[in-house]
């Protein structure tokens, strides 16, 4: 199992890239039991449209 | 002297009333206000030289915002060439980014969950502009590249001159940094 160290890096990297198999396994099923992790990851997701939001 | 008959859609008029717009824009990205000032006027002038090929094809502030974009990394390159990383902040290594976890890896303070509606929060937009600002130079460039010009991290790594390892690091190292201080910002809760 990851941990949310981890898990918080390959979170941010998969917002510029496709994880590979495995590591998107190893990430959901971290998500699955992590509340923190999937708050964080949601975050993310929500910083882009903002700053998408931004431009205009 | 007689009016010159006008073909195209769009004039200097409606250009320039573009132009605190594309100030905006261009501030956002770069820093100082006088690199942005003067890709927007490199923006104007190629406009303007170009005015012909817009010929209404587009948005005119789709069309204009598209040439910024070229300016705003023509400028960003030139900088990057300068201009020597600002701190240890900017370096590759995680070691600060680590120290938000303990030694079992778990988040020392959790993050939180951001109701759905706050994007439509035009004070969490301020914070984060105020937060963006806060961010090392170079940090909040590649992390502006990435998510708000939308580029590909392999075409911000070669405009800024650094490794696809060190650019990883940036945009987990600016996404951290900004969480953080909006949660402080209390947003969140």
């Amino acid at each position: 199992m990851i941990t949310c160290k981890e898990a918080s890096r390959l979170l941010s990297q998969s917002m510029d890239a496709r994880l590979p198999l495995w590591q998107r396994v190893r990430l959901r099923l971290h998500l699955a039991i992590c509340d923190a992790c999937t708050n964080f990851s949601r975050q993310l997701r929500l910083l882009r449209r903002a700053l998408r939001r931004l431009a205009d | 002297m007689q009016q010159s008959h006008r073909s195209s859609r769009c004039g200097r008029a409606e250009i320039e009333a573009l132009r605190p717009y594309l100030l905006r824009y261009a501030s956002l990205e770069l820093r100082s206000r006088e690199a942005a000032e003067d890709a927007v006027q490199e923006t104007l002038l190629a406009a303007l030289a170009a005015e012909a090929s817009f010929a209404g094809r587009s948005n005119l502030r789709t069309w204009l915002t598209g040439i910024l974009k070229h300016k705003i990394v023509d400028s960003i390159r030139r900088s990057s060439r300068e201009r020597a990383f600002e701190s240890a902040d900017e370096e590759a290594s995680v070691e600060d980014l680590e120290a938000r976890f303990d030694e079992t890896g778990h988040w020392r303070e959790a993050p939180q969950a951001w109701p759905e509606q706050t994007l439509e929060n035009k004070r969490f937009l301020a914070a984060l502009e105020r937060c963006l600002a806060m961010l090392p130079a170079r940090t909040g460039q590649v992390f502006l590249m990435r998510e708000h010009l939308g580029f590909e991290t392999a075409d911000i790594c070669k405009e800024v001159g650094i490794t696809p390892t060190h650019c990883w690091v940036l945009l987990y190292r600016a996404r951290m940094a900004l969480r953080e201080c909006l949660e402080k910002g209390g947003f969140g809760r």
